[in-house]
């Protein structure tokens, strides 16, 4: 009798810490849901999603190298320089060389928005590519900031301390 | 004595008017059948043949070289206020070819293209556009930020438009630009340019066709001091008529069916209460580019 309530209760403390080690990780959103959110920010104008082929012949990027995606620009683009890139890479793809063409993109944008569009290129200044993980994201919008921060709430799925962000800031 | 007198005054009607005409600055090229154009007073009325007969001319200039420099005109025609009302509305040159296209162009163009990639038109078409692009930027193969320069992207870098073109070898080249170029400029400075970009792109495709697309009015408010309708539509006049006269160069008027009787941008198709466009005014250009489906 004695033996069978010690196993039960060795049992028991087993399960017990096993339940402990689950952990209270939360999963990380959807691009397409990040997306709806970033369109919620104050002055983001309408947003239109880029099509493949726009997006093929704009970054050279191959499409096959992301695992999600989501390209969007401004409706009026001649009017609005606002942007909502967010990638999240397959395995093996290139993260510099797509840092490198989403900079090149950054910096693309403020140039032509320096001398004639200063609400435009402001949206730009001080703006910069952003990896965390697999993930690499670029919002040029008027609250950039706040843009980045909902977005790394979103893809750092609740664990902060275990993220690794990279930044690569345009001069 | 009465016969005498009539044949006098006919004689005097057609040397005043070759005189009134001559004063008034104009000049035209007729190129053998393939283009008709009409001359009243000081007013120039230039359509492709599509808008005056049914089929082609019998007689097809087979010898005219294909790949002509476009030479620098010595003399600008100059386009008065006046001229502008009457104008032709959407003359357009014969539907062009739209598989493997490039087109170049500005911040208006730039919505153009993405009014084609949203309703899935000129498929074929590259577009090679930036907010404030110029024909001078166009002309420097420089990338040099300090000194102001800028390109398109395509394919994830700044290129260029000569670079471009000469990878993409496109059969048609579109051009739309001369809105950033004309206070810095002026209207010739503008128009030397232009000739010059049209010789370097020439230079890569020997024998692409070369599409002038009419640079874009302002809403009339917005005008400034050199950048006013008046000299846009003298950049188009001029472009318009250096196209009458080489082959493989054609001008398209997109700006006729946009504008207002005071010779600007229709409000209506005004994005932003200065010069960029609406999805309807796009839907007027991609109709007289003849990409409409």
């Amino acid at each position: 009798m004695k033996k069978i309530i010690s196993a039960i209760i060795c049992i028991t403390i087993c399960i017990c810490c096993f339940a402990s080690c689950s952990g209270t990780k939360t999963a990380v959103q959807p691009l397409s849901e990040v997306y709806a959110g970033l369109e919620g920010i104050e002055n983001m104008p309408e947003m239109e999603i880029m099509p493949d082929s726009l997006i093929e012949t704009l970054f050279g990027f191959n499409l096959a190298d992301f695992e999600e995606y989501v390209f969007a620009e401004a409706a009026d683009p001649s009017v609005y320089a606002d942007a909502i890139i967010l990638i999240k890479l397959a395995d093996g793809a290139d993260l510099n060389a797509t840092c490198e063409t989403l900079d090149g993109y950054l910096r693309s944008v403020a140039d032509n928005t320096q001398s004639y569009s200063p609400e435009n290129y402001a949206k730009t200044n001080g703006n910069a590519v952003c990896v965390i993980g697999d993930y690499v994201y670029l919002v040029i919008t008027s609250e950039y900031q706040q843009a980045r921060q909902l977005v790394d709430n979103a893809l750092h799925g609740g664990n902060i301390d275990s993220a690794v962000q990279t930044l690569v800031n345009p001069e | 004595m009465k016969i005498l007198l009539g044949i006098t005054i006919v004689i005097a009607v057609i040397v005043f008017g070759m005189v009134g005409a001559k004063i008034g600055y104009y000049e035209y090229t007729h190129r053998d059948g393939y283009a008709a154009v009409t001359v009243s007073s000081n007013k120039i009325t230039a359509v492709h043949p599509t808008e005056y007969q049914t089929k082609p001319p019998e007689s097809t200039p087979t010898d005219a070289p294909k790949s002509l420099t476009v030479e620098i005109p010595d003399r600008f025609v100059i386009y008065s206020a006046e001229d502008s009302k009457g104008s032709p509305q959407g003359s357009t040159v014969e539907k062009p070819d739209l598989s493997k296209s490039a087109f170049i162009g500005d911040s208006v163009s730039l919505g153009f293209s993405r009014y084609c990639a949203k309703n899935g038109l000129m498929k074929d078409t590259v577009f090679l556009t930036a907010g404030s692009y110029s024909i001078d930027h166009a002309l420097s193969s420089s990338t040099a930020k300090d000194k102001g320069y800028q390109h398109p992207m395509y394919k994830g870098k700044e290129t260029p438009v000569i670079n471009a073109v000469a990878e993409i070898k496109p059969k048609n080249v579109y051009i739309c630009l001369g809105i950033n170029d004309i206070a810095g400029s002026g209207v010739e400075g503008t128009v030397k340019n232009y000739c010059k970009l049209i010789n370097a792109i020439r230079k890569e495709l020997p024998d692409a066709n070369i599409y002038i697309v009419s640079t874009t009015f302002l809403v009339e408010s917005a005008q400034k001091t050199n950048l006013n309708n008046l000299n846009l539509a003298n950049v188009n006049h001029n472009m318009k008529l250096l196209c009458l006269k080489y082959d493989n160069l054609d001008y398209i008027d997109v700006m006729s069916s946009l504008q207002d009787e005071k010779f600007a941008l229709k409000s209506e198709y005004c994005s932003d209460e200065y010069i960029h466009q609406t999805d309807s005014a796009y839907a007027v250009w991609a109709k007289t580019l003849g990409a409409s489906k």
